[in-house]
């Protein structure tokens, strides 16, 4: 399953970074991948929901999608297809002393979309998550830094912050497994509103649930099925008769 | 409810597709890209006021 998982990994992220397939930019996918990258050929879902409520309109297309992939397949594409969820996994590999995150570090990406992909750009008309993403700034800063003397003359204090952030970020990932998705994703916190009702999920009933702690060490995201954190990447199916994935569901 | 649960995605796809058919006959997405080429100063971490 794992073998599978990859190879759709490494498709995704070529797809999604494939410039000849630019058309795509119309299209926001449900996927951290910054739409400012020169080689995009997608856009970032969240970019465009702030961008619609910069503007004071509905944004029907981005919330369109986000439900129609939600109420299906639930998270199943950021454990099988977001290029910063497999960028996350191959940094979790470099073999330095491990942390686990406490659970409750998970509600703190519901705040950061509450605040930074709603409020702020409705009141303040700026979108302050795009502002601080370190997804942009690994994505778009870098290369565009390299290559624009525009660019670089430009830069100030936010581009800075943005690259603190950013630097955080990639030691966390060394660190802990998945923390952006954990504790920053708002993409992750939308569709985990649809992890109890999704079409397709994995799940597992609480109350069978023994603290073996079998799946968390299969998970890449480090939790069990029954979280809200889960990433759907399915690694921990077959550890235990407990957690189920498809379409029919334990009551 | 187990039952509501079980099937509350198909008042859900129908929303969201409803809702995509909604944004395409808008064009909204045009409208709020058409004059960024693409480059996002604010993914980039650029303030325009520099």
């Amino acid at each position: 399953m794992n073998r599978y998982r990859r190879l759709t990994q490494i498709s995704s992220l070529i797809l999604s970074n494939c410039y000849v397939l630019s058309g795509l930019k119309y299209c926001p996918f449900p996927i951290m991948n910054c739409h400012a990258c020169p080689l995009a050929a997608t856009a970032c879902g969240i970019g465009a929901l702030q961008n619609f409520l910069t503007i004071g309109a509905f944004p029907f297309l981005v919330l369109g999608i986000f439900i129609l992939v939600g109420s299906t397949i639930g998270r199943l594409l950021c454990g099988w297809a977001c290029p910063f969820g497999f960028f996350q996994e191959l940094l979790y590999k470099i073999p330095t002393n491990k942390l686990t995150l406490p659970q409750w570090t998970g509600m703190f990406k519901y705040l950061v979309f509450i605040v930074l992909v709603v409020l702020l750009p409705i009141i303040i008309h700026e979108p302050w998550f795009c502002k601080l993403c370190p997804v942009g700034a690994l994505e778009a800063g870098v290369p565009l830094w390299l290559k624009d003397d525009g660019i670089r003359q430009m830069i100030g204090p936010l581009f800075h912050a943005k690259f603190l952030i950013l630097y955080s970020m990639l030691y966390l990932m060394m660190i802990t497994e998945r923390p952006f998705c954990r504790m920053v994703c708002p993409a992750g916190a939308m569709l985990s509103l649809f992890k109890k009702i999704s079409l397709f999920r994995v799940s597992g009933v609480p109350d069978k649930c023994i603290p073996c702690s079998k799946c968390i060490k299969k998970c890449p995201a480090g939790v069990t099925p029954i979280s809200n954190d889960c990433v759907m990447c399915m690694n921990c199916i077959g550890t235990c008769r407990n957690v189920r994935a498809g379409s029919k569901h334990s009551k | 409810m187990t039952i509501i649960k079980q099937y509350l995605w198909i008042p859900l796809v129908v929303l969201g597709i409803g809702f995509i058919i909604q944004g395409i006959m808008l064009l909204e997405y045009e409208r709020v890209y058409s004059n960024a080429a693409f480059v996002c100063l604010s993914c980039i971490g650029i303030e325009e006021a520099y």
